[in-house]
């Protein structure tokens, strides 16, 4: 759902060490990190390792691995997290292609005892900004 | 309001026609509310709880103070508050049957104090949770409406059971919702034009039309059906658009007969005016007049909560001016009683 908005447009940055861009939730409402269950982040055609990947939000910095006990804490639907990938870019030098797939636990929607996990993949091309 | 027109039910709008606004960071809920009674497309208000307050269920008291200045200042009325039964929340287990209890009591209690008169609960709300609840929705003076929502019927196993529950506690806050998307003739062609314009090929798109003709009036488990379809998908090579498809082609498109709604009338507590087009003046496969003949004629006098959804595959239609326009067919039909009154 929202494939098409999962990468913020533009929110690809350069930093010091690494990189940054803004993840949108692939669904229509607010879910608890828990739901959270998987990331894959390609740039430029190479694999990004998830467990190198670091998730913002609200101040507070996850790796994919601490996501799964954080039932009470809730990724609203308007926040974008922020993933900080060990990759550096030179702001400047081109468009880079950024390929992310989400898996999102849907917590409702439950048959035979298994939970939908959705996954919705989204590519743009985009320069990154310093 | 004249005394004939009371007499009927009343239109009004789910934010979720708008998500792809709100999500896109194009709208507030603020510029939401506003635009909906600019464009009159009032005056029933319908809100999903996790989609436009922050902290849902636990919001911060000057949200929801600004939130009901809002609502009075343009002159809406809240028809419904969704809530969400998230029996999975946790990554470990299912939520129990107490546990989920009072994660939806809280919701009733949002609802409560909003004033809102319905919460919109879901299917994973077995019968002994929706008993459970029951003494408080009556206490906080807020209606339980279990949707009814594609491919699910009035008579799924699960909807049986729940009708003899209400049968069985006769309590006027125990209700159901019906979804209009639950009885629909096919396959909405804006859906089959978006998927063909990303390159999915017309074989598989006739292919799946073919199997969806075929679940018509046959029982079937919504995730083996899905299933199914995406394999099918994915045959055809359909790669990263296999899930959607599937889940938009069985999930959102039911085969219920209009007509089978008015069994369970009487409990019908707020409606989902579900639709995903509106070209030439009709929806090409959601029956409105014949749904609100269906509505009218067994005594439902409470809001058709226009909800658009054509947004998942459709980016470019404005979703107010659709609303507007399936708003004039639904209101055209009512008006037939309104003279006939």
């Amino acid at each position: 759902m929202l494939g098409d908005q999962v990468i913020a447009d533009g929110s690809l940055r350069a930093l010091e060490r690494g990189a940054t861009f803004a993840l949108r939730m692939p669904w229509y409402r607010a879910l608890p990190l828990s739901c959270l269950e998987g990331l894959e982040v390609r740039i430029d055609g190479e694999e990004v390792p998830p467990e190198t990947l670091e998730l913002t939000l609200a101040g507070r910095s996850y790796r994919l691995s601490d996501l799964s006990p954080l039932h009470d804490t809730w990724w609203y639907v308007a926040d974008p997290i922020e993933v900080t990938l060990p990759r550096s870019l030179a702001a400047g030098d081109g468009e880079h292609e950024l390929d992310v797939t989400v898996a999102l636990r849907i917590p409702y929607i439950v048959e035979s005892g298994h939970p939908l996990v959705m996954r919705e993949r989204c590519v743009k091309r985009m320069e990154a900004r310093r | 309001m004249s005394p004939g027109a009371s007499a009927l039910p009343r239109l009004g709008v789910t934010l979720y026609s708008f998500t792809r606004d709100f999500h896109a960071g194009r709208a507030t809920l603020e510029e939401l509310v506003a635009r909906v009674a600019r464009e009159g497309l009032g005056p029933g208000l319908e809100v999903i709880g996790f989609q436009s307050f922050r902290g849902f269920p636990h919001m911060a008291a000057e949200d929801e103070r600004r939130f009901l200045e809002l609502v009075e200042r343009h002159g809406l009325e809240l028809s419904c508050l969704d809530g969400n039964v998230d029996i999975a929340l946790r990554a470990d287990r299912l939520l129990d049957e107490t546990e989920l209890v009072e994660y939806l009591q809280a919701q009733i209690d949002a609802a409560a104090r909003l004033g809102f008169p319905v919460l919109r609960i879901q299917n994973q709300a077995s019968p002994r949770v929706v008993e459970r609840l029951l003494p408080h929705a009556e206490k906080r003076r807020v209606k339980l409406g279990m949707e009814i929502h594609a491919p699910e019927t009035v008579r799924s196993p699960w909807v049986l059971a729940l009708r003899e529950l209400y049968a069985r506690l006769d309590s006027p806050y125990l209700g159901f919702i019906p979804d209009f998307g639950a009885s629909t003739r096919g396959i909405s062609p804006s859906m089959f034009e978006a998927f063909r314009a990303k390159g999915v090929s017309d074989d598989l798109l006739e292919e799946i039309a073919r199997r969806w003709r075929e679940l018509d009036g046959k029982e079937f488990e919504a995730h083996e059906e899905i299933g199914r379809f995406i394999a099918l998908a994915h045959e055809h090579g359909a790669g990263d658009h296999a899930v959607n498809l599937a889940v938009f082609a069985v999930g959102i498109h039911g085969h219920q007969e209009a007509s089978a709604w008015s069994e369970i009338l009487p409990h019908v507590v707020h409606v989902h005016g579900k639709f995903f087009d509106i070209r030439d003046g009709r929806e090409p496969v959601v029956a409105l007049e014949e749904l609100i003949d269906v509505l009218v004629a067994g005594g439902y006098r409470g809001y058709i909560s226009s909800e658009y959804e054509g947004w998942h595959w459709d980016t470019e239609s404005d979703a107010f001016a659709m609303v507007a326009r399936q708003q004039a067919v639904c209101r055209a039909a009512l008006e037939r009683y309104a003279r006939s009154s």
